[in-house]
Formats: structure tokens, sequence, C-alpha cells
């Protein structure tokens, strides 16, 4: 199966070796991975910001960049849901929205797979679900079942549907608003030995404040973890 | 000055700026009713009213109603003499043995429903009987007919509208009360602190 | 009240730093509201109740001049007195001059978030006349002199403690009174008022066109004592607020209590036709019903917000808002906080008095997920956004950033070299003092960038 991955700007600059991973994850499944050199953001920051003008042409750029492309895959459930969701409220219905998953999804729906290997047994994991992926996608067990499927103990974390307070622009906007969001979350976490998610802008919200406050919680990006599973497969 | 401004002529602006709102724009239907089939009988009323706070007796068979309700409330009411304020419509016969007062001062007030709605817990009280009796005392006692009970709210109301709306109708379905204050849940607040449901 | 929304970032800010209680109170109340409506609509089939009642207010505001012609006709013939009012002065003028007219010397009132935003009572206070809130928060916040800070539970940002304080200054009751004591207090309090007054003010939840009945949702009893004992009672009611049919109602009524309280029903419902005709029903001799457009008309019109008038006023989304949980309502500025009041005030209130609501959220989505008429919110902070940077009211340094960015990220080469250079830059001290950076590390640790991009690792080759 021939898959583009679209790395998005966030994971390409603060999450490279998770991007690596991703490759490596899709490769080990089977998939042959390409990766369109001209991509750059998928438009979001605009988008969101109500920059309509702009929002549409990074559309338009990613669109292009991605034309070719049989499927898409987006380390990142908020960008997964830019390009599954508002490119064709922008009017690029026939870009690659439908043919956009996030990574997890991908792995779990598209490759129709439950179990990776059993590299993550024993290991305590709470699952920070991002918005996006969660109320626009609608993915809510997807990447749990992978991580549970590879021996993992996905803990009860009350707030795991909670926003973390990043929201892109609002993070530097609303400085004080972001950081008591991501706060609370962070407060209500369960002893565990990482946090993961699928995407990067809400790993960056959590880690930095964690960083600050002197929390040594370890945040990991779930396409490092998948591959940690696959790879400790006996 | 603009709010001396004709009464007629506030109300036609009005009414011009929503048709100018909605002008060129598709009216959509109305969606049809809503079934949102509910359970009924005695069993789901009370379960439903205790929910809600409330409690719900069954009058035993063969006993004399008002004398009935006359223990029950010894039980209920932490008074040496009870003090009983009735709404208009209660037949006598469901009226305790107990001396009666206004009901600003009475200690129960009792009323009769025309109805009930067992998905929410709903007794149906009409204004015609009264509004203080139901509202000023500390306990509210409700009589209801078993066959007076309806699944559905809408059922409930229905047949309420049938009978005639009057000017007001109460829909009460569980004790007064309030989480303003430290989010402890308080009952009584303004209304009675004490539902009960006499089921006859 | 005067509007301070465009003040939307410092208010929150000296609501988070300089009173944790408030966060504290909110979090935890919101949390309680939150978990109990998503009990009550796991009970019911949500998704189709939701879709019906968006579809019963769709239809009822796209034939509204029809409605409302048809609900005045029913009050009238009920023999209720239909009042109209374009504005908030108009509307205040019509209660005042009513009061006045009849002698009206205190009035009680039933929570009505309409009166708060037409600035009711100090337009009858100026004349004299004694207002007194019965429901017992927005008693504490009247005694406090404060503005409510939630639809459905006005002095959620008050502890115990502070109602402790407040009682055993204004009622006498014991410093350590349990909540029970005080609430008793104030029902001692209140009965007085409610026994003296001659006019009683209540807002309305539903308006039914076809029987011309006004519906009244609450738990306390304060409502149905205010709308029966009083010989007055004036209800005023937004123009949105119909229902077309009786039997609408059932539905509305259940709905509404399921996603603000996640109750099946509110403990006491009002439906009122009009004033008392039976000898000894205890009611009113005169009912009145305001109808107030107050910018809702213009909401109306607008081709994407007007999805808001569909709103019940149930809280539901500022229950589940993670960003209305840090604050409470009075960052927001104004009478309607949280998410919809994000989305509608700058519909009643013109965007340049509130441009930074929309932008006070994350676009998480929780609140179209709770809203119990679907407006869809998300989508609506995004039209009010674009509007925003349309007409210039956002930070020129925000829209200029924008405009570069998409500039670069449009030329792949270009951006491909700075993506080289900028992430190590913006962790260095120089950068951090630019507006965007500095509010992004004054409260976090800068992002620290991969050693290698990914594009990087790419083109040399990713190995197992």
């Amino acid at each position: 199966m021939k898959v583009a991955l679209f790395v998005t700007c966030l994971a390409d600059h603060y999450f490279a070796e998770a991007a690596a991973d991703a490759v490596r994850l899709l490769r080990h499944l089977g998939c042959e991975v390409s990766f369109p050199n001209t991509q750059t953001c998928c438009g979001q920051p605009a988008h969101n910001a109500g920059m309509a003008e702009e929002a549409l042409k990074m559309a338009e750029h990613t669109s292009g960049v991605l034309k070719d492309a049989e499927h898409v895959v987006v380390p990142s459930g908020s960008c997964a849901a830019m390009i599954t969701k508002a490119y064709p409220a922008l009017g690029l219905g026939n870009g690659p929205s439908s043919r956009t998953w996030e990574l997890g999804a991908f792995v779990r729906r598209h490759l129709d797979i439950a179990s990776l290997g059993r590299g993550l047994e024993g290991r305590s994991v709470a699952y920070h679900q991002g918005c996006h992926a969660l109320r626009e996608l609608g993915l809510e067990t997807e990447s749990i079942e992978l991580l549970e499927g590879a021996g993992a103990h996905v803990v009860d974390w009350p707030s795991a549907t909670e926003c973390c307070g990043f929201g892109g622009l609002f993070s530097t906007k609303m400085p004080p608003v972001s950081t008591a969001m991501a706060d609370a979350k962070l407060d209500s976490l369960p002893q565990v030995d990482w946090v993961v998610s699928g995407d990067p802008g809400c790993l960056l919200q959590l880690s930095s404040r964690a960083r600050r406050t002197g929390n040594d919680l370890r945040f990991r990006h779930l396409a490092s973890v998948l591959w940690e599973a696959a790879d400790g497969r006996a | 000055m603009s709010a001396a401004r004709d009464a007629t002529t506030t109300r036609d602006e009005i009414l011009s700026r929503v048709r100018s709102a909605l002008s060129g724009r598709t009216g959509l239907p109305h969606p049809g009713p809503l079934d949102t089939q509910g359970e009924g009988g005695v069993g789901a009323l009370s379960s439903r009213l205790e929910r809600n706070g409330a409690r719900v007796e069954r009058l035993e068979p063969g006993a004399a109603p008002g004398e009935w309700l006359s223990h029950l409330l010894e039980r209920l009411v932490h008074e040496r003499e009870p003090s009983i304020a009735v709404g208009h419509g209660v037949p006598a016969r469901l009226i305790p043995p107990l001396p009666s007062a206004p009901p600003e001062e009475a200690s129960v007030g009792i009323s009769v429903a025309w109805g009930a709605a067992a998905e929410t817990g709903t007794l149906v009280l009409p204004a015609t009987e009264g509004r203080r009796v139901q509202l000023l005392v500390p306990l509210h006692v409700v009589w209801l007919e078993k066959e007076h009970i309806h699944a559905r709210l809408g059922d409930a109301l229905d047949s309420t509208r049938q009978r005639g709306l009057g000017a007001a109708v109460g829909l009460h379905s569980g004790p007064s009360k309030s989480a303003d204050i430290g989010r402890t849940l308080v009952t009584g607040v303004h209304g009675p602190g004490q539902l009960v449901v006499a089921v006859l | 009240m005067d509007v301070r929304s465009r003040d939307y970032a410092d208010l929150a800010r000296t609501i988070i730093e300089d009173t944790p209680g408030v966060r504290k109170a909110v979090s935890g109340a919101t949390a309680a509201f939150d978990a109990a409506r998503r009990r009550a609509y796991a009970e019911i089939d949500a998704e189709a109740w939701r879709r019906w009642a968006e579809g019963v207010k769709n239809h009822v505001l796209t034939h509204l001049d029809q409605y409302l012609e048809e609900a005045e006709a029913r009050l009238q013939e009920n023999g209720a007195k239909v009042h109209w009012a374009g504005n908030a002065q108009e509307a205040r003028h019509i209660v005042a001059e009513l009061a006045q007219a009849r002698g009206v010397r205190s009035v009680v009132k039933g929570k009505s978030m309409l009166t708060e935003e037409i600035e009711l009572n100090p337009a009858l206070e100026e004349r004299g006349i004694h207002v007194y809130e019965t429901d017992l928060g927005e008693y504490i916040l009247q005694l406090l002199d404060e503005a409510p800070s939630h639809i459905l539970g006005p002095a959620i940002h008050r502890s115990l403690e502070d109602v402790q304080a407040l009682f055993a200054d204004r009622l006498g009751t014991a410093a350590d009174a349990l909540p029970d004591d005080l609430a008793a207090a104030a029902r001692t309090e209140l009965r007085a008022r409610f026994q003296e007054a001659d006019m009683g003010v209540s807002g309305g939840n539903f308006l039914v066109a076809e029987t011309g009945t006004l519906a009244l949702i609450e738990n306390e009893g304060n409502i149905r004592l205010t709308t029966s004992l009083p010989r007055i009672h004036v209800a005023l009611v937004g123009i949105e607020k119909l229902l077309p049919t009786f039997g609408d109602l059932a539905g509305f009524l259940q709905l509404t209590a399921r996603a603000g309280t996640g109750q099946a029903i509110g403990c006491f419902v009002s439906l009122i036709q009009g004033p008392a005709t039976a000898p000894g029903d205890d009611g009113p001799e005169e009912v009145h019903i305001v109808l107030v457009d107050n910018g809702r008309t213009d909401v109306l019109a607008d081709e994407h917000a007007w999805e808001t008038l569909r709103c019940v006023r149930c809280g539901a989304c500022l229950n589940t808002c993670p960003v209305y949980k840090q604050t409470g309502g009075h960052a927001y500025g104004w009478v309607y906080s949280g998410p919809i009041g994000a989305v509608l005030d700058p519909g009643l209130l013109g965007l340049e008095q509130t441009a930074p609501l929309p932008f006070a959220s994350s676009l998480c989505g929780a609140c179209f997920d709770a809203c119990p008429v679907r407006i869809p919110i998300p989508d609506l902070l995004l039209h009010w956004r674009r509007a925003a940077q349309a007409r210039g009211l956002t930070p020129l340094s925000e829209r200029a950033g924008l405009k570069a960015f998409t500039a670069m990220a449009t030329r792949p080469a270009l951006y491909r070299y700075l993506g080289r250079v900028g992430p190590r830059l913006a962790g260095s001290s120089l950068f951090r003092r630019l507006p965007v950076l500095s509010g992004w590390t004054e409260h976090r640790e800068p992002p620290e960038p991969s050693p290698r991009r990914f594009r990087d690792l790419w083109s040399e080759g990713i190995g197992e």
C-alpha cells in the first residue's frame, strides 16, 4: 500500500524522531512510504485564527502537494482533521480529504491491525485525546486499542478527553487561561510511565508546562510508542 | 425619545425587522412530535419521584384515605398538632381530621393532582385549587389517582390541555431545592421542602 | 451592565492569578453539572432528541413573524397584555412605567438573564421601587452587588465560606452556619418580601405560540411564588424564546433540564396562560408579557449567527468548557459568558465591543457535543474570528505574522530554508521578547526543537 506522510510543521521541527518512527512503523506494516518534499503547513493556524484567505492559500498548496497520494497519513489528529473536515468547507472537496488518516486510525481501522506486538508489556500510559481527533474525526478508541493491544495499561484519567489548552494561537493570545487548562489536566494525572498523545501541539503544551512547574513526567508521541510496540514483537 | 414611541410602531418595526431578516431564507419544516418512549405505571413514577427527592406512599387497600393520611402525617411531621391547608378541589374523603390553617401558617398543604407523568416524576397541579397551598407550606401532600398516571410527560400535558389550562398550571416533580450555597444540596428553599405523593 | 468584553484577556488573567478560589469553585461546580448532564444524556437517545429540538427551533425561527403574532393573539385572548420592546431602553421603560402607573413599591424577581441584559433593576430602583432577587444565588449576588457568573448557578464562583461571611453580616446568622441554616435565613427574609410585593418580574424559558403559554423552569419555587403572589406579573421574554405548539413543550422541558442540571425535569415548572380568572386561584390580576428584540433581529439576519438564537440558556456549554472553567463568567465582561456568550455577545452587542470573545476558545468542540439544540459553536467562533480579522479588530502583529507565515508556507524552498533556523531562534532570549513567544514562555518552557528536522532525517534515509 502506498502512503504519503504529511509530517506537519510541528512534528517536522519538534517531533522529528517520532515522525521517523511513524515511517518505520508504516514500512514495517508493509506500506511504501513517500514524503512529498514540497509540503509545508496544512493551514490550520490561519484557519483557526480567522484568516480565511491565508488558510485557503495553504490548503490549496497542501492539496496540490498531496494530489497524487493514494493515502495520506498524518501524525497529528488536529492537522488530519484540518485536511479532512476543514478543506471541504473551504471549497476543496476534491482534495486529499477523503484519503487522509490520522496515524492511529490508519493503522487500527484502515490496515485493520489490532495488535502490533507486545512491546509495551508492563507499561502504564495516560493517553491524551486530542480534541480534533476525538470530536471532529470521532476517534476515541483507535489508538487506545493499539496501545492496549501491545500490552500497555492505559490508565483511567478523568480528564483524558478534556482540552490541554493548546489551541494554537490561543496558547499565546490567552496565556494564563491556556496554562490553567494545562494545569487542570496535569493535576488530575495518575502515576504513569508516559503521557502519550497523537498530537504534537498538545504534547508541546503539556510538556512545556510540566517542565516549567518542575514536573519530570515523560511525554511521548504516539508514533514512537506504536513503533516500540511493534519493534518489541517477539 | 425612542422609549416613548407608540407601542404599535415598535411592534410593527420588530415584525418588519424579523420579516426582512427572513426574506430569501427557506422556512424549515417542523420535525413532528418527539417520541420520548417513557415507561408508565406506578412503579416507574415512584422510582423517578424518589430519585427527584419526593416520597411516594400508596393508600392501603380498604383504608379510609383521610384517616390513613392523618396517621402518615403523624410520622412525617414532628409537631404535636400539625395543621393543614387544603386545596379547593380536594374532596372531603381525602381530607385528614386535623385542624386547618391558612397556607402561610399550615404545616401541611393538601392538593389533588390532575395527572402525572412517570418519565419525569411530574404531578400536574391546576391553579384553580389555589396556588398557596401548593407553595407556601413546608410539606406538600398530593393525592393522585393511579388511572391518571401517564407514561410520557407529553401525554400528561395533552390531557391537561383537554381539561383546560386555565390561568396557570404547576408541574411539581420534587421538593424545593438549591445547591447555590457551596454546592451543598438544601431542600425547602422557597417552596415545600417535602413532597409526598399519595397514590389512590 | 457595562460591557467589558474587550478586556477579556486582562479580566481572565486577574481572576486566575488573584482569586484562585473562583477557579476552584467554578471548576468544581461545572464538573458536577457536566457529569450530571452526561449521565442524563446517556439515559435517552440524546442525538435524536437534540436533532428534534434543533429542528423545532429552526422551524420557529424561520417562521418567527407568524409565531410572534400567534403568541400575541393567544395571550390577548387569555387576558394577558403584550408589550413589544425594540431595545433595552424601551424594555426598561415599559416595566418602569407600568410599575409607577400602578403604584408599585416593591418588586420580587425570579432569575432572568434578560433582565440582566436590559439592566432592569437600576431602572426600577431609580424610581424608588425596591427590587428583591429571590433566587438564592441571585439573592447572594444582590447582597454582594455582583453580576451572575453562570446562567444556571449565578453564584457558583462563591464558596460556602463567602456566603457564611455575607449572611453573618447581613442576616445575623452564625459565622459557621451550615447551608441549611443559611438557606432557611434567606427563605425567612424573602418570604416576607413575597408577601408584600406588588409586582413579580420573571423571564421566560419558552413561550408557546399555539396556546400563549409562558413556561418557566426552576428548582427552588421562587419563580412560582413570584408569578403567583404579587397582583401584577411581568415577564420579559426574548423574541427567540417561542415554541410553535403546546406539544413541543414536553420535549423541551425535559431536554433543557437534562442538559443544564442532569435532572429529568426541573422541580417546578410554571405554565402560565394569563391572569387569574377563577376565584381563589391565588394568581395575579394582571399578566404582562414584554417581547424583547434588543439585537435579536440583527442576529436573525446574519446567515451564520442566527443559529445562536436556538439557545435555551441551559448552561451546558459553560459546564463542559475547559476555558470557562478557569475563570467563570465574569471574565467575559457581559451577561452571557462561556462558549454561547462568545458567539452570542458579538451578535447582540456588535463585534467592536466584544472582539476578544470568539478568540477565548481553544476550539476543542466540547460545547457542540453538549448543546441540546446543536448550535455549531465552534463554527460560529470561526465565523466571528473571520469577521474580526477582516475588520481589523485583532492586533496588527497577529495578522502580519500569519500573513508572513502564509507567504513562507506557500513557498516550499523558503519554508525549508527558514525551518532550519526558526525553531532554534524561537528558543533564544532575543525572540522570547516577541509577543507571540513571550505569551508562551511566560508560563511555559520554550518547546525543545528536534536536533535534526524530520525532512533532514528523511533525506539522509530512515533505517530501522
